[in-house]
């Protein structure tokens, strides 16, 4: 087998499919946040503003390495493939 | 247009889009402050603000209500710093709605911003406490988070300035490819210029307001823990 310039881009864009399985965590993790907020809206329907602002902070934290992984795919696709 | 190609004396640089573009907001940004600066100043207390005195007013007061609820007694000390970046970047990230390069899609963009905050922080407690005052925080809860609190320290950095970059050049890809594909299809595909407000709702509107709000909420979290608040 030689390694030659294809097999740099095949395998960069093989990387590039394998870094996205990093999207797993912060969907489960937003899944929690959100059904958390429901049953805190369940049980104080007054205070609804509040609980939406403080899930949406929640969830723009925990998207944090969601973005991590897809920084390093689209650097893979882009720079090497 | 693809950058400017600027000549000081016999060197060349290539001055990026999204560069140029942040130029010419902070120059804009300038004049309008200084120009309502001085409508400030003439400005009657006791009567109700109008015109431009009323749209910095709102301005200031959605700065405050960012950063307030963190530093509570210094909110008036950082705010002209604090106030005057959220209104750069916030303008800067919509800037996408135009068709135009995302400043902050630009990673020497991010990476000075970040920087700063950094340079920012760090200052605030050496200054506060001196040099090996800030070592000897680091012991603080116990002695053997020594190598956590590093690793958090050199972390923030990082995280501030990727989550801002990562989220803009992710969205201004994701719309590009989906013109680049809508042009691709061209006849048959008019249809879905109903579909593309909804991605700029999203990515340019919505995620610009929410990573600068998000940005500026751990920046003055981190100075509260370093000015003792």
């Amino acid at each position: 087998m030689e390694f030659n310039q294809y097999f740099v881009q095949g395998m960069a864009l093989l990387g590039a499919g394998i870094s996205m399985i990093g999207g797993l965590g912060p969907g489960i993790g937003e899944g929690i946040a959100a059904s958390k907020a429901c049953e805190a809206v369940g049980k104080n329907p007054e205070a609804i503003g509040d609980i939406r602002s403080i899930m949406v902070l929640g969830i723009a934290l925990s998207e944090t390495t969601g973005i991590y992984s897809l920084v390093i795919s689209l650097i893979l696709i882009f720079l090497k493939g | 247009m693809e950058g400017l190609l600027v000549t000081v004396g016999d060197k060349q640089f290539f001055v990026h889009q999204s560069i140029v573009i942040w130029l010419v907001l902070c120059l804009i940004i300038t004049i309008t402050l200084i120009w309502a600066g001085s409508k400030i100043k003439k400005a009657d207390p006791s009567k109700a603000p109008t015109g431009v005195v009323l749209v910095f007013e709102i301005l200031a007061k959605a700065a405050i209500s960012t950063i307030g609820g963190n530093l509570k007694g210094l909110t008036w000390k950082h705010l002209p710093l604090f106030g005057t970046l959220m209104l750069a970047i916030v303008l800067s990230n919509l800037m996408g709605l135009f068709g135009l390069q995302v400043p902050t899609s630009n990673l020497s963009v991010t990476g000075t911003l970040g920087m700063l905050m950094i340079v920012l922080i760090h200052g605030t407690d050496i200054k506060l406490h001196g040099i090996v005052g800030k070592i000897k925080g680091m012991f603080e809860p116990m002695a053997f988070l020594f190598p956590l609190n590093v690793a958090g320290d050199l972390a923030l950095p990082l995280s501030l300035s990727l989550r801002l970059f990562g989220n803009m050049l992710g969205g201004s890809i994701i719309t590009g490819l989906l013109y680049v594909l809508i042009k691709a299809l061209l006849p048959y595909s008019i249809i879905s210029f109903v579909v593309t407000p909804f991605l700029h709702m999203y990515f340019d509107v919505f995620s610009a307001l929410m990573q600068t709000f998000i940005f500026f909420t751990i920046a003055s979290f981190f100075l509260s823990e370093s000015s003792d608040v």
